[in-house]
């Protein structure tokens, strides 16, 4: 019993029993202790080492690290951890079959009463690094075969865009390898779209958005990116599929020209149309010249201006963007423009327009148009050589699109019913009106004057419907 | 609260580059590249002020080494680094021909070498130059917000701890990344340490007048 209580001899059990090799060193390096699991990891037995300096066993311990650790802590008791990551095989160490040890050290100051000494331990940890690197290859192996296979550009990179990773298809697509792309920051193959890559990482679920790649020779490709953040062991990352859509943009660009060249052709022949009405009103026009029946001047007269006022639509139709649809009141402010000057200046007629921003399908605009041509010239014509103010509205009310012309002219003849006059004008406003779905209403104003009321139903004149 | 005077904070400002200027050489050596590393600035500030500059100043969560030190001063010495900057860090350190799992993997290791580097070269260069001995632990790694790291998990009752706060910028690699060197004391530790600061001051001057023969 009194061998086991003695403290020094259990001491020397415990060192000798350790799993883990202890060195202890005096100031002048010279070795002081040397454990039963340092004899077995060095070949060297205590008696070998033991008051020898500790470069007798390690030649190359002046050069290393721990002679600065061992300084350190001998001087100041600064305590140093000497990890195999950054300092691998430090020791000439092998395990029981023969293979080099991967171990940690920690190297601090000890006092045992005379003075300072230098504790170095070491432990193995070849069986944790191989499990470490088993684990990350079977981690890595699993999922290369995903990413590694992909036909788009995987890249990786840390929260502040510095790349960490990218996988074949990228290599491929971008012309750097893996290697050297490690630590460029990404804006080096994404350039402005870059901005983009950054603030995804800050908000998952963002969409895809297209930007343009740039190739380590200088090229430019593409792309679309789908880019979210994720966390491994606490530390942020972001993951982007960068997508080639140089192929799809090439489509989309034929698309838009091929869009454009309709554009321009339509656009040309509503210019055609217009000129060749021009062309059939100016010969009109000079026919006109030699006829002096007043009653026959005047069916000339208004021939001209219904062939005047279909041109018009198609001379808006080009002036446009649009091809099948016209904005009426813009149309409806050129016509009354157009009446005033024709009908012989403002004094005699005073043309006011109210119109709301209506847009117009063509069937609907061309045969409207010739009524609100019919409407306004009548209007202005009856006023009978009196100063008249004719008003023009275009609003909707309720379901439907009411069209006005109002005067305040010598107003209807007493016998006057819309429906049976025998008048050309009369009858293009009631077979037009009933064309488009419309009806048309004529009134006596008080105290003098006269309204005529087109309501269209809004359903039927919707752009793009019926 | 106490301030720290010109000379004092010149002092200490000198002491923590020439720890910092140690540790460079000792970095250098161990990843065979050359490591520079300097601390443009010391304050002395309260915890809770620490607390706030580290949360103004960049994305959270850091990773910090932890060094406590005792004797006539003690307290706990803090290299904090912003997460995102602590894996370029090790990149730095163990080389580009290193993939994202290896450097994950190494991280946590890697970087408590070298934060033990960095702390070990500030306290014993301090401690030598104040011919004081210093009992120091060994590093450990503490990660989380400003707080966490700088406070510790389990916070203590609120104390009038003060901190002296320092820039480190590290540059390797042609890679530059900043972080923060941080050391927690009590007041009559800082007081002691100013005490100290003052006698090494008056040392340098002794020397000085006594000339270069002495």
């Amino acid at each position: 019993m009194d061998r086991l209580r003695d403290p020094s001899a259990m001491l020397y059990a415990v060192l000798h029993g350790l799993d883990g090799g202890v060195i202890v060193l005096d100031p002048a390096l010279r070795v002081l202790a040397w454990n039963a699991w340092m004899e077995r990891a060095t070949g060297r037995c205590a008696g070998d080492v033991l008051e020898g300096e500790l470069k007798a066993v390690f030649p190359a311990l002046p050069e290393s690290r721990v002679q600065v650790a061992i300084d350190d802590a001998l001087t100041t008791g600064a305590p140093a951890v000497l990890s195999h990551t950054l300092n691998r095989f430090l020791f000439d160490l092998r395990r029981s079959d023969g293979t080099p040890m991967v171990h940690n050290t920690t190297v601090r100051r000890i006092d045992a009463g005379g003075g300072p000494l230098c504790l170095i331990q070491i432990t193995d940890v070849t069986v944790q690094a191989e499990r470490d690197r088993f684990l990350r290859e079977r981690r890595e192996a699993r999922y290369r075969a995903v990413v590694d296979t992909a036909p788009d550009a995987i890249v990786t990179s840390d929260v502040t865009g510095r790349i960490q990773w990218i996988n074949r298809s990228a290599e491929r697509q971008f012309g750097y390898t893996a290697a050297e792309a490690a630590g460029m920051p990404i804006a080096t193959l994404l350039g402005d779209a870059a901005d983009g890559w950054l603030s995804a990482a800050g908000r998952p679920g963002e969409a895809p958005f297209e930007g343009t790649g740039r190739r380590k020779d200088g090229s430019v490709v593409a792309l679309e990116l789908s880019v979210a953040p994720w966390t491994a062991e606490g530390t942020g990352f972001v993951t982007g599929i960068l997508r080639d859509i140089t192929e799809r943009k090439r489509v989309q660009a034929d698309l838009q020209r091929a869009l454009e060249h309709k554009s321009l052709l339509l656009r040309e022949v509503n210019h055609r149309i217009k000129n060749s009405l021009h062309l059939v009103s100016s010969l009109l026009s000079l026919q006109l010249r030699g006829i002096t029946d007043e009653r026959l001047r005047h069916h000339f007269r208004d021939a001209i201006g219904r062939i005047h006022a279909v041109a018009r639509v198609h001379g808006r139709l080009y002036q446009t963007e649009r091809f099948q649809s016209v904005e009426l009141s813009a149309y409806l402010s050129g016509l009354c423009d157009d009446l005033i000057s024709a009908s012989g200046g403002a004094s005699a007629c005073t043309l006011r327009l109210d119109a709301e921003t209506v847009e117009l399908p063509i069937d609907i605009a061309i045969p409207l148009s010739l009524v609100a041509n019919e409407l306004i010239t009548n209007a202005v014509k009856h006023a009978a050589g009196r100063p008249v103010t004719v008003t023009v509205t275009l609003r909707s009310a309720g379901s439907d699109l009411e069209f006005a012309v109002a005067d305040d002219g010598p107003g209807l003849p007493p016998e006057f019913d819309l429906q049976r006059s025998a008048n050309l004008g009369m009858r293009i406003i009631t077979t037009l009106t009933r064309q488009i779905g419309g009806t048309v209403r004529a009134e006596r104003r008080v105290p003098e004057g006269a309204v005529f009321r087109i309501s269209l139903p809004l359903s039927q004149v919707a752009v793009g419907g019926a | 609260m106490i301030d720290l005077d010109e000379l004092e904070h010149d002092a200490l400002a000198e002491l923590v580059n020439m720890g910092v200027g140690r540790a460079a050489t000792h970095l250098s050596r161990m990843i065979r590249e050359q490591v520079s590393l300097s601390v443009p600035s010391v304050r002395v500030v309260a915890r809770d002020a620490a607390v706030q500059a580290l949360t103004r100043s960049g994305p959270s969560p850091f990773v910090a080494v932890s060094q406590s030190f005792e004797g006539r001063f003690s307290g706990r010495a803090l290299l904090i680094f912003p997460e995102v900057n602590s894996l370029e860090l090790v990149r730095a350190a163990v080389g580009d021909d290193h993939d994202l799992e290896e450097i994950v993997d190494l991280e946590q290791e890697a970087l408590t070498e070298m934060g033990n580097v960095i702390l070990n070269g500030c306290l014993s260069v301090i401690a030598n130059a104040l011919h004081e001995s210093l009992d120091i632990s060994l590093p450990s790694v503490v990660r989380g917000d400003g707080p966490t790291v700088l406070l510790g998990p389990v916070r203590p009752e609120p104390a009038a701890e003060l901190v002296l706060l320092l820039y480190i910028d590290f540059s390797v690699r042609s890679r530059n990344i900043r972080g923060y060197l941080a050391l927690l004391m009590d007041l009559p530790s800082l007081n002691a340490l100013r005490e100290l600061i003052h006698r090494f001051i008056s040392d340098i001057s002794i020397e000085a007048r006594r000339g270069p023969t002495a």
